[in-house]
């Protein structure tokens, strides 16, 4: 993020493992343990945990071929870069314009997940009613989803340093409070505790919600890319990217199982699903009471608020990544003399997602999230593919993905068959957004040539 | 100018890393640069980034005039007849830049130029003393500078504890490193001793810094070789407007 020197005499990296694998768990740890469990559980039962499960193979069989293309690429653009240096501008426009889509949607998706974590709170205080209680015809939830997505940009373009401090303090609390809930609930499902609380078998709805369900939660799982952003500030890139990120993806993988295994044992889908976006509070207070209750609504507020602010910083750095490459105009991604910040692409992106939040339905949110990122994520492994076919002379990667070709290959596979089993709408969105993407390129960009092609 | 060399006290300064905030318009007429007077100067131009933009998105819109600016503070410098290398950097760290800046050169000190100041005395200087620090090199470096001239310098010292002990060590060592300055052709009656027992050490300093003319100090980590801009320098560079002279230990001959 730091230490881009206009000459050729870098700075030493300082990027070491414990602080890559911060900045990919810090990105990642706050929606699947916060907004999912009600949802996911509802569908599908503790056999949701098979969900995020499957949702971290897939993200660990990116990650592999990320990481090879970080280490002989290590340009902040991240897998925008791969892709049109790999593949050609067409599919870079694609990837570039869906993934900026996809940070918004995704910066929505967590702006809605601190709606119901706020409103939760004001329901604790007494101050409203219901969590769906409405001011004139909008839901409070989205309406404190919107006003804190508004006050976030706000903040960035008078470049407010936030960030790090916000994220760092964030993953240190929320492991720690995690860490607690899930040993006292975990041993009470076990029955270590007395009798077993096990409300319901492993599977209530049968197999078949279980596939479906981890499109759903893949969301969670975005995020462990962020780490290849930073591949130029990163000490021992070949060792420390690959492992931070394989790291931090198993780290948020077995916190989601456990969390889902936990909170689908607690409760039945019937009971659980209805609770929504908050239902991690009912099921932390029915095994640490009240203090346990508020231990996760504080520690959902941060999170979701964390994610949305990283999500926003993400989103207009992508446009950057497509306007040095003349593919959006450069006006968009240019920064103001005042603050140093690049206001239009700051307020677009939380301006699209403040508009998005008045939707209001997380899961589809969620959905066209994932598709997008999920697009961009098959194509870093066809990418991967081309490359090595081609075998140009610059390509000298200090890492090299095991078990190649067969890993990139069953991830594109795999990253593209988790798109069939999102409901009708969210593919349509996706699809929209992607064909958005290349009239796009077709009316303005057909015929760029890329920056220091390779 | 005068050049002492002292038998066992280290030289006037050869190299000086010299960062520059180029993002505002440039001076260098600090006191300090005029008499330090190092034989070769690394100006480091700097442009702060906040977290929400990527370097090359500031280097993309200001490049153009941050090059400017460091050019003509470094024409400034080579008029006067000192050796320059120049660099320009977009960072969100600017510790860090300093930090391998000193390090790549080999610098032996680090010199903010500091601000216009309407309030502060330009010719008192206040001086931070730490026990642990390069006194030799502390030595040499204001004898070479302020010898010559009417400098008033304040040799200050944060003890952070009421320990009587402490404190009359404390004292004994302020008085000698006066003697070694008095002894190095500085006049007496230019020279003060201060020593408080303030518990919070980076608020006293900061209160002191606050009317002073320009502020000499050793690096902030002797022990660790590779940090040299620490926590009070940065402190001093952002909430005081006053140049700002941090000399770094001899290097041992290895």
């Amino acid at each position: 993020m730091t230490g881009e020197t206009s000459d050729a005499g870098e700075l030493e990296r300082t990027v070491g493992l414990a602080g890559a694998v911060t900045i990919g768990t810090g990105t990642m740890i706050g929606a699947g343990i916060f907004v999912f469990p009600g949802l996911a559980a509802g569908r599908a039962g503790p056999a949701a945990a098979v969900s995020f499960a499957i949702g971290a193979v897939v993200a660990l069989l990116v990650a592999l071929p990320t990481s090879e293309l970080a280490t002989a690429m290590p340009e902040s653009g991240g897998g925008y870069y791969f892709v049109s240096r790999g593949l050609g501008a067409l599919p870079g426009a694609v990837v570039g314009i869906g993934l900026t889509f996809g940070l918004i949607f995704a910066t929505a998706f967590y702006l809605v997940g601190f709606g119901e974590y706020a409103a939760a709170i004001l329901v604790e205080a007494g101050a409203i009613g219901t969590r769906g209680a409405s001011v004139g015809p909008i839901r409070i939830v989205l309406l404190l989803g919107i006003v804190v997505g508004l006050l976030l940009t706000g903040m960035s373009v008078l470049g407010t340093e936030n960030t790090e401090s916000l994220q760092n303090g964030v993953v240190g609390l929320l492991l720690a409070i995690l860490v607690v809930f899930l040993t006292i609930s975990g041993l009470d499902v076990l029955g270590v505790r007395g009798g077993s609380r096990a409300a319901t078998s492993f599977a209530p709805r049968g197999l078949a919600p279980i596939l479906p369900t981890a499109a759903l939660v893949f969301t969670s799982y975005l995020g462990f890319a962020q780490i290849a952003t930073v591949a130029e500030d990163v000490v021992e890139p070949d060792r420390n990217l690959p492992l931070s990120m394989v790291g931090s993806v198993l780290l948020v993988g077995v916190f989601y199982v456990v969390t889902l295994l936990v909170a689908g044992y607690t409760f039945e889908p019937d009971v659980i699903g209805p609770m929504g976006e908050t239902a991690i509070v009912n099921v932390a207070e029915a095994y640490l009471g009240t203090a346990g209750a508020l231990a996760i609504l504080v520690g959902g507020l941060l999170a979701t608020v964390s994610s949305a602010n990283a999500s926003v910083l993400s989103a207009s750095r992508a446009l950057y990544g497509l306007s040095s490459d003349a593919i959006v105009p450069t006006a968009a991604a240019r920064v103001n003399g005042r603050y140093n910040t690049p206001h239009f692409a700051l307020g677009f992106v939380g301006g699209v997602a403040a508009l998005l939040v008045a939707f209001g339905r997380t899961a589809v949110l969620a959905e066209v999230a994932s598709f997008l990122h999920l697009i961009l994520y098959g194509l870093v492994c066809v990418a991967l593919l081309a490359i090595r076919r081609r075998d140009p002379a610059w390509y000298d990667p200090a890492f090299e993905c095991p078990g190649y070709p067969a890993v990139p290959a069953v991830g594109a596979v795999a990253s593209f068959a988790l798109l069939a089993f999102m409901q009708p709408l969210s593919q349509l969105l996706g699809a929209i957004v992607a064909v958005i993407a290349v009239a796009w390129y077709a009316v303005y960009a057909r015929g760029t040539s890329l920056r220091d092609e390779r | 100018m005068s050049r002492f060399d002292t038998d066992g006290m280290a030289g006037p300064l050869e190299s000086v890393v010299v960062p520059v905030d180029v993002s505002e318009q440039v001076s260098i007429e600090g006191v300090l640069s005029e008499v330090v007077s190092p034989s070769e100067v690394v100006v480091l131009g700097y442009w702060s980034i906040p977290e929400q933009a990527a370097p090359g998105q500031v280097r993309d819109r200001f490049g153009e005039t941050a090059s400017e600016r460091l050019e003509r503070v470094a024409s400034g410098f080579e008029a006067a007849g000192v050796d320059v290398r120049s660099r320009l950097a977009f960072t969100g760290d600017r510790e860090r830049l300093i930090d391998a800046a000193v390090n790549e050169y080999g610098s032996q000190a680090v010199l903010m130029p500091g601000g216009s100041r309407a309030d502060a005395a330009p010719n008192r200087g206040l001086v931070l003393v730490k026990p642990d620090a390069d006194l030799d090199r502390l030595v040499g470096t204001l004898a070479s500078a302020f010898a010559d001239g009417d400098a008033e310098l304040l040799l200050f010292h944060v003890t952070g504890d009421r320990d009587v002990h402490l404190r009359d060590a404390t004292r004994y060592m302020l008085r000698g490193l006066e003697a070694r300055l008095v002894e190095a052709g500085i006049d007496p009656g230019r020279i003060d001793r201060e020593q408080s027992t303030e518990r919070d050490r980076l608020e006293a300093i900061l209160a002191r810094a606050a009317d002073a003319g320009f502020v000499v100090l050793s690096e902030t980590e002797p022990s660790v070789r590779e940090r040299v801009f620490g926590t009070v320098q940065s402190r001093l560079a952002t909430e005081t407007d006053a140049p700002l002279l941090t000399v770094r230990s001899g290097v041992e001959e290895r």
